[in-house]
């Protein structure tokens, strides 16, 4: 579960990124964030793997309050919660198997458990046949799809995704979603900020509509006119 | 694949590859700021060692006009006694003194008869705690009477003592000088390669790694510089000491033996030069490295690394 409790989060004297919102986000829901570019989407997003602290109110992931949470549980929040970005943020040097094994590798995994997870997350993500392939020998598609394998190859509860698709094309775009859709089946709760239309309109899932820092829409089945 | 740090596992070597000249920035200002310290250290022992050779000596000798009486001698042993500044003493007899002299010549038959005990003094041979107190015990007995001549090595001390001093006072000086210049380069190296890894810890932080898991690698890294510097500079120092023992033979014309100390029953060899003695000069480098290698990148990366 995700609270906001009357968030506000100001990154200049008199600009609010975020304005008094509140919303909750249940264990194995699928939300799409919507809204122009600086509506507050990313930073919701932000303040969930605490790189930014709210300026007001609290951000809760279950029982942890997460702006007051110490600096020395932050791993421990940031294994529950993995990340994808627009850009990827893959580690070049690094195989489709290493980028993976990252996030195992934080968490101290044997390399029998490690293989075993790499191989499931493989699957997942369609990408059995190119282990030991670098990020630069892939289309973009396959990149993203890396980053999701990175993203939950952890503990992760929830998956964060930043404009996941604002690099790909249309049928990239809907293979990404695809597996976005399958592993929020299998009980991950995923937020996903976007600003496309068809994936939102199509899918027919919780929307939440951001303007301005504010929530001006907040819809079960929402759809992004 | 696994197991191993993730960023440990980008290996040392490959990382040296991507930015040589930091790294061998770093390697080398240890190596000189060690090699340099060996030098100084290996002085400061040798000249320790000589100073406790001289100490084993008489130093200081007190030439009789006559053959003392025992009274008159346990006398003067007493006053010196008192100062609290004698380590030993010994009182030889004309007749001993010419047994000494026999020994000195016995190559030189012709001297050796025209020599009889008459002509040689009775004296009395000391040995002060340290040698600073030799000017002292000579001043006290000096105006004593049936006192010919007080001999001591107060050049060849005085000079040692000086010696002994400078080479302590500007080593250390300059050890400490360097030191520091090596932790700040190896400082800057590994702040510069924090931050060339910058995306990449990044991303490290947000799939969950704690602060140790980043910074580990690094300070291994800062460690790995400081063996590279100690092993190197004691693999040329000792080559260098090795290749000069001909002339420090020489230098030390006489003295075959020069102890530093003993540790459980073994005794350590300033002269001749002993496996121990490059032993302990190879754990003194190794762990000035370590400490340069582990302060030098702890600081850098609790500077330059936030969570």
């Amino acid at each position: 579960m995700i609270l906001f409790d009357d968030v506000s989060k100001k990154y200049l004297q008199s600009v609010f990124a975020l304005d008094e919102i509140n919303f909750k986000v249940e264990n194995g829901e699928f939300i799409f964030l919507v809204g122009p570019s600086g509506a507050g989407k990313t930073t919701i997003l932000r303040l969930i793997t605490r790189e930014i602290l709210p300026s007001h109110g609290s951000v809760f992931l279950d029982d942890w309050e997460i702006n007051k949470l110490p600096t020395s549980k932050l791993p421990y929040l940031r294994r529950k919660v993995g990340v994808i970005f627009q850009d990827f943020r893959l580690l070049s040097g690094r195989t489709v198997a290493e980028n993976i094994a990252v996030a195992q590798d934080v968490l101290g995994k044997s390399k029998k458990e490690t293989e075993e997870r790499i191989k499931e997350i493989l699957a997942t993500i369609q990408l059995e046949g190119k282990t030991n392939y670098f990020p630069k020998q892939l289309s973009l598609g396959e990149q993203q799809r890396v980053a999701i394998g990175r993203a939950i190859a952890g503990e992760t509860k929830v998956l964060l995704a930043d404009e996941p698709t604002g690099n790909l094309d249309p049928k990239t775009s809907w293979e990404v979603l695809k597996i976005l859709n399958q592993i929020n089946k299998s009980g991950t709760t995923v937020i996903m900020a976007t600003h496309n239309v068809d994936i939102v309109n199509s899918l027919k899932k919780r929307v939440i509509k951001l303007q301005s820092g504010k929530i001006v829409a907040d819809e079960k089945r929402g759809k992004y006119a | 694949m696994h197991k191993e740090n993730f960023i440990l596992k980008d290996t040392f070597w490959k990382r040296i590859r991507r930015t040589p000249y930091q790294a061998i920035a770093s390697v080398l200002m240890i190596f000189i700021t060690l090699s340099i310290l060996a030098i100084f250290l290996l002085l400061a022992l040798s000249s320790s060692a000589i100073l406790s050779y001289l100490e084993t000596k008489p130093q200081l000798t007190i030439y009789f006009k006559d053959e003392k009486d025992k009274a008159s001698i346990d006398k003067l042993i007493e006053k010196l006694n008192s100062t609290g500044k004698v380590a030993s003493y010994q009182y030889i007899s004309k007749d001993q003194a010419l047994g000494k002299f026999r020994e000195l010549i016995k190559n030189d038959p012709l001297t050796m008869e025209m020599v009889t005990a008459d002509i040689l003094p009775s004296s009395l041979e000391i040995s002060a705690v340290s040698p600073v107190y030799l000017a002292e015990l000579s001043e006290a007995v000096k105006n004593e009477p049936g006192i010919d001549e007080i001999v001591f090595q107060k050049e060849v001390v005085d000079t040692l003592i000086t010696w002994t001093s400078t080479v302590r006072k500007v080593g250390l000086v300059f050890i400490i000088f360097l030191f520091i210049a090596s932790f700040f380069i190896l400082f800057m190296s590994i702040g510069m390669r924090i931050a060339f890894r910058k995306e990449e810890i990044e991303i490290l932080k947000l799939v969950g790694a704690t602060p140790w898991y980043i910074k580990r690698p690094l300070i291994f890294e800062g460690v790995i510089y400081g063996l590279i510097g100690a092993g190197s500079a004691w693999l040329i120092i000792s080559g260098l000491v090795l290749y000069l023992r001909p002339f420090i033979a020489a230098f030390l014309h006489g003295i075959t033996v020069l102890p530093l100390s003993q540790i459980q029953g073994l005794t350590i060899y300033v002269w001749p030069l002993s496996v121990p003695l490059f032993v302990l000069l190879l754990i003194v480098l190794l762990a000035c490295g370590v400490s340069i290698g582990l302060v030098g990148s702890f600081l850098a990366v609790g500077r330059y690394m936030k969570y």
